[in-house]
C-alpha cells in the first residue's frame, strides 16, 4: 500500500489519465510538466505521433499518457487514429484511461471546444486544462474560467506551460478526481441524433463495442465516411459482426454525411454561444508581430528567398562557428594518440589504441560541435512556428510533384535524422501520400553525413568559408532535388493517387525556448556520443584487426602500406575496387563505403583506421585532413582530386546507409518489400550518379 | 479569377465560393457544397454555416491560400476553398 495525500491506493491500482487535445495545444508541455520528462515540444501542429507514458511525479501510482493531437474524434490520419483509439480503449496492447484531461488552447477556444465537447461526452472523469493564457492577455482579451466551467460541467484550470503556471492547480485537481463517478455531460443543442445513429447505438450496445456511456457519440462518430476509407484500417480489433453491420449501414445511406454534418453544424452553433459568454475580445484588434513576420516569410517571392537565407545561414554556421572547437577536439585526439603511443610503447596492444581506436572514433568525435550547431538550429526552426509557413510556401513546388506541403515537414526534420521524419509521416492523411514521403525522407542529408561532407570539402576545396558553403549546399540541394523528382515518378507510378487535400493550421510565431533547444541539442549531440562510443568503437576494432591481421613475419620487413594491401581488408577491398574505380574510388574508399552500410559515420573512422596503420612509424602524425588530401595511387596519382570528392559526397548524399531507417520503414509500412525497394533504388541511384559525375568529369577533364 | 473588394455586386453573384473570394474582405459561410468527408472535415475545422472568413495571403502559384476563420489561421489549397460557399455576413440563413 502506498498513501499519497491522503488517497489510499493500492501499488497495483494504478490510475491511467490521458491527455488529450488539438494539435499544438501544449499537451506534451503539460506532460513534460506532470512526468519530469523531456519529450519533444515544437511549435507545429503533429509533434507527438504516438502514445507516450509516464508516471505523475510524486505520484507512482499516476500513469499519464501523451496522445497525438486530433481536431476531432474522427481520425483522419494514423497519428489521430492512435489517440482515438487510445481514448476508446481500441488499442490493442493498452487499456482504456480512467480519466481524461482535455487541453485547451485558450487563444483558440472556439475550435478547441468542439473537440472538448466531443470527448465530455464519452462521459469519462475529465478536467479541462486552458492552457495559453498568457497568449490572452497579452492580446488583451478576457476569458471567464469559471463560467467555462459551468458551461462544459467539468473542472477547469488554468494554465501556462511555458512557465509552469496553474500546474499546481492541476495536481490538486488530479488528486480530487473521483474515480467512480461518471458524469454526464449534456450541451444545450438540439438533438441531431436520428434514427441510423438510434440503430448504431443499438449495436454498439449489443456487441459491447465500448462503455454503455460512450454509446452515443461513439455511434454519432462511427457514422463518419472517413471511418471506412481504405486507408484507416482502424477496424482490425472490432469484433467482426460488428463491423460488416457497420459497413452495411454505410452502404445503405449511400455515404450520406447531411446527419454529421448537421451535427457538427449544430455543435459549432452551441459552442458560438458559449465562447460568447466567456471570451471578451479586446477592443482594439491590432496587428500581432505574426502577421508582420508573415508579410515576408510567407510572401510569394520573399518566402523562397527566406527558405534559401535560413539554410544558408546553418551552413555557414556550420562551417565557421564550429571551426575552432573543432580544431580544438582535433588537437586532443592527436595529443591523446601521441600520448597514449608514448606510454603504451611498442606493440599490438598500443597499436590497437593508437590506430583503432583513437584513430577510428577520435575522428568521428570531432564532429560533435557541428552535430550540435545542425540540431540547435533545427531545434529553434521548430520552435519558433516556422516549419508550417515552409510547408505553406512549398506547397506549390509539393503540389507539382503530387504531395502536399504537409509532407514537407518531415523532409525537412530529416535534415537532423531520417527516423523521426519517418514517423512524423503519419500525420499525412492519404497512405500513398505517407508512403512516398516515407520512401524519399532518407535522401534529405542527414546530420550522419554531415562529417563525410566536411572532411572531404574542408580537405579538398579552397579555405574560403563560402567556397566550402557553397559545395555543401549543393550537396543539401541535390539531396532535396532527388527527393523531389523521386517522390514525382513514384506517385505517378506505383503509388499513383489523386493529388491530395491540404489542410493546414498555421500556428502563431513564439520566441524559441533557448533553454529548452540547448537541452534538447545536448540530448541529440549526447546520442551522437553514445553511437561513436558504441557502434562506431566496435567497427573501428573490428575495421583494425582486419587492416591488421594477417601480419607479415617481422624478418619481411614490409612498409606498412605493403602490409595494409595484403590485410584481410586489403583483399577485400582489392576485391571490389573494379566496381568501384569507374567512379573514382580506390579500395581504401571502398572499404570506407561497404562498412558506411552499419552507420555513415563509419567512413571517416574507416579513413582514420586506415590511414593510421599505413603511416610510417617515423612519420610526423598528420590529421585526418592532411592525410586525404595527400593521398595515393600506387602509381603515384593523388587518390582525392576534388572530381573524386564531389563523386563520393554525390554517392553519400543518396545512398540510403543506415539499418535504423531501414527497421523504421519496415515497422511503419509493415513490409519488408518497402524497406527493400527503398535500399535497392537509393543504392541504385547513388552508383549511377556517382558514375555519371566521375565519367563526364574525366571526359570534361576535371579530373 | 478572384472578386476584388471594389465590386460591389459581389453579393449578387450567388455563386461565390472561398477560392474566388479576395483579400481581405469579410464573408460568411453559407455552406459547403462538398458531399463526403472533405466536406465534413472543412466544417470540423470550423468552417461551418455562419462562420465567418477572411483570405489573408496567397502562396506563389496561387495556391495554397491562407484564411482566419474563428480567430486562427487555416492554410487550404483552391480545390477545398471551392467547395465553401459565401454569403455576405449581414443576410440571415
Ligand atoms: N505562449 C505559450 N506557449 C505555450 C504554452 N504551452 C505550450 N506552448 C508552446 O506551444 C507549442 C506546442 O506545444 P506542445 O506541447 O508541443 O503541443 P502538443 O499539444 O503536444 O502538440 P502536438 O504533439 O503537435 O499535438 C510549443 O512551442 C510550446 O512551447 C503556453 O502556455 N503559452
Ligand atoms: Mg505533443
Amino acid at each position: 500500500m502506498s498513501t499519497v495525500r491522503g488517497l489510499a491506493v493500492a501499488a497495483t491500482d494504478t490510475k491511467r489519465l490521458a491527455l488529450i487535445g488539438n494539435p499544438n495545444c501544449g499537451k506534451t508541455t503539460i506532460f513534460n510538466h506532470l512526468t519530469g520528462l523531456r519529450h519533444k515540444v515544437a511549435n507545429y501542429a503533429g509533434v507527438t505521433v504516438e502514445r507516450r507514458e509516464g508516471a505523475m511525479s510524486g505520484r507512482p501510482d499516476v500513469r499519464v499518457l501523451d496522445l497525438p493531437g486530433c481536431y476531432s474524434l474522427t481520425p483522419r490520419s494514423i497519428d489521430q487514429r492512435i489517440a482515438r483509439d487510445a481514448l476508446l480503449g481500441w488499442a490493442k496492447d493498452v487499456q482504456r484511461p480512467d480519466a481524461l484531461i482535455v487541453v485547451l488552447d485558450a487563444s483558440n477556444l472556439e475550435r478547441n471546444l468542439f473537440l472538448a465537447t466531443q470527448i465530455l461526452e464519452l462521459n469519462l472523469p475529465t478536467i479541462i486544462v486552458c492552457n495559453m493564457l498568457d497568449v490572452v492577455r497579452s492580446r488583451k482579451h478576457r476569458i471567464d474560467l469559471d463560467a467555462l466551467q459551468s458551461h462544459l460541467g467539468a473542472p477547469v484550470i488554468g494554465t501556462v506551460g511555458a512557465t509552469g503556471e496553474g500546474i499546481d492547480r492541476l495536481r490538486a485537481a488530479i488528486d480530487s478526481l473521483e474515480p467512480h463517478e461518471p458524469r454526464t455531460f449534456t450541451w444545450q443543442g438540439e438533438d441531431a441524433a436520428n434514427q441510423r445513429v438510434a440503430h448504431l447505438r443499438g449495436l454498439i450496445r449489443t456487441h459491447g463495442i465500448v462503455d454503455p456511456g460512450m454509446a452515443n457519440i461513439v455511434a454519432s462518430l462511427l457514422l463518419a465516411p472517413a471511418v471506412l476509407d481504405e486507408s484507416q484500417p482502424g477496424f482490425a480489433n472490432l469484433p467482426p459482426a460488428f463491423s460488416s453491420a457497420l459497413a452495411e449501414l454505410h452502404r445503405a445511406d449511400g455515404h450520406d454525411v447531411s446527419a454529421i454534418s448537421q451535427a457538427v453544424e449544430t455543435r459549432y452553433r452551441w459552442l458560438g454561444q458559449c465562447v460568447e459568454a466567456v471570451f471578451t475580445h479586446a477592443e482594439t484588434t491590432t496587428t500581432t508581430h505574426s502577421d508582420r513576420i508573415d508579410r515576408v516569410v510567407t510572401h510569394k517571392v520573399w518566402g523562397l528567398v527566406c527558405f534559401g537565407a535560413v539554410m544558408l545561414t546553418m551552413l555557414v554556421a556550420i562551417f565557421s562557428w564550429a571551426t575552432p572547437l573543432m580544431d580544438g577536439i582535433d588537437w586532443a585526439v592527436g595529443s591523446l594518440g601521441a600520448a597514449a603511443a608514448s606510454t603504451l610503447g611498442e606493440g599490438i596492444l598500443a597499436d590497437l589504441i593508437v590506430d583503432g581506436v583513437v584513430a577510428g572514433v577520435g575522428n568521428v568525435v570531432v564532429f560533435f560541435p557541428q552535430i550540435c550547431i545542425l540540431f540547435l538550429f533545427i531545434a529553434l526552426l521548430e520552435d519558433s512556428g516556422y516549419m508550417a509557413r515552409v510547408a505553406f510556401v512549398m506547397d506549390g513546388l509539393m503540389s507539382k510533384v503530387g504531395l502536399h506541403g504537409k509532407s514537407f515537414i518531415p523532409l525537412l526534420s530529416s535534415f537532423a535524422c531520417a527516423v523521426p521524419a519517418i514517423m512524423a509521416t503519419r500525420t499525412i492523411e492519404n497512405r500513398r501520400d505517407r508512403f512516398t514521403t516515407m520512401l524519399v525522407a532518407p535522401l534529405m542529408s542527414c546530420s550522419a553525413r554531415l562529417p563525410i561532407y566536411i572532411i572531404l570539402i574542408s580537405a579538398l576545396f579552397g579555405t574560403s568559408v563560402w567556397e566550402k558553403t557553397g559545395i555543401m549546399m549543393s550537396m543539401y540541394a541535390l539531396g532535396t532535388l532527388a527527393a523531389l523528382v523521386v517522390a514525382l515518378i513514384l506517385k505517378r507510378t506505383i503509388l499513383k493517387g489523386p493529388t491530395p487535400t491540404f489542410v493546414l493550421e498555421l500556428p502563431p510565431y513564439r520566441r524559441p525556448r533557448l533553454g529548452a533547444a540547448l537541452r534538447n541539442t545536448w540530448d541529440r549531440g549526447k546520442m551522437f556520443l553514445t553511437e561513436a562510443g558504441s557502434v562506431i568503437l566496435a567497427m573501428s576494432i573490428i575495421l583494425w584487426a582486419l587492416a591488421y591481421f594477417p601480419r607479415a613475419p617481422e624478418s619481411a620487413n614490409v612498409s606498412a602500406g605493403e602490409q595494409l594491401r595484403r590485410s584481410y581488408i586489403g583483399r577485400i577491398g582489392r576485391s571490389i575496387e573494379p566496381v568501384l574505380e569507374p567512379l573514382g574510388f580506390d579500395w581504401k574508399i571502398g572499404v570506407g563505403l561497404v562498412s558506411s552500410f552499419a552507420a555513415r559515420e563509419v567512413f571517416v573512422a574507416t579513413m582514420g583506421v586506415v590511414y593510421g596503420i599505413e603511416e610510417e612509424a617515423d612519420e610526423e602524425s598528420a590529421t585526418l585532413r592532411q592525410e586525404i588530401a595527400t593521398a595515393t595511387w600506387p602509381d603515384g596519382r593523388k587518390v582525392f582530386t576534388p572530381l573524386v570528392g564531389i563523386s563520393l559526397m554525390v554517392f553519400y548524399v543518396l545512398a540510403c546507409q543506415c539499418m535504423s531507417t531501414l527497421a523504421v520503414v519496415k515497422r511503419e509500412t509493415d513490409s519488408w518489400r518497402w524497406p527493400a525497394f527503398m535500399f535497392a533504388y537509393m543504392t541504385a541511384l547513388a552508383y549511377s550518379a556517382s558514375f555519371l559525375v566521375y565519367q563526364c568529369g574525366t571526359a570534361l577533364g576535371l579530373g | 479569377m478572384t472578386v476584388a473588394a471594389s465590386d460591389r455586386s459581389i453579393w449578387s453573384d450567388r455563386k461565390l465560393t472561398l477560392d474566388r473570394l479576395g483579400i481581405g474582405i469579410p464573408a460568411c459561410v453559407d455552406h459547403i457544397t462538398a458531399c463526403g468527408d472533405r466536406g465534413v472535415h472543412l466544417m470540423e475545422m470550423g468552417l461551418t454555416p455562419g462562420a465567418s472568413v477572411t483570405v489573408t495571403r496567397v502562396a506563389l502559384f496561387g495556391d495554397p491560400i491562407e484564411v482566419v476563420v474563428r480567430g486562427y489561421r487555416l492554410s487550404l489549397r483552391r480545390a477545398e476553398a471551392r467547395l465553401v460557399a459565401l454569403r455576405s455576413c449581414g443576410e440571415g440563413v
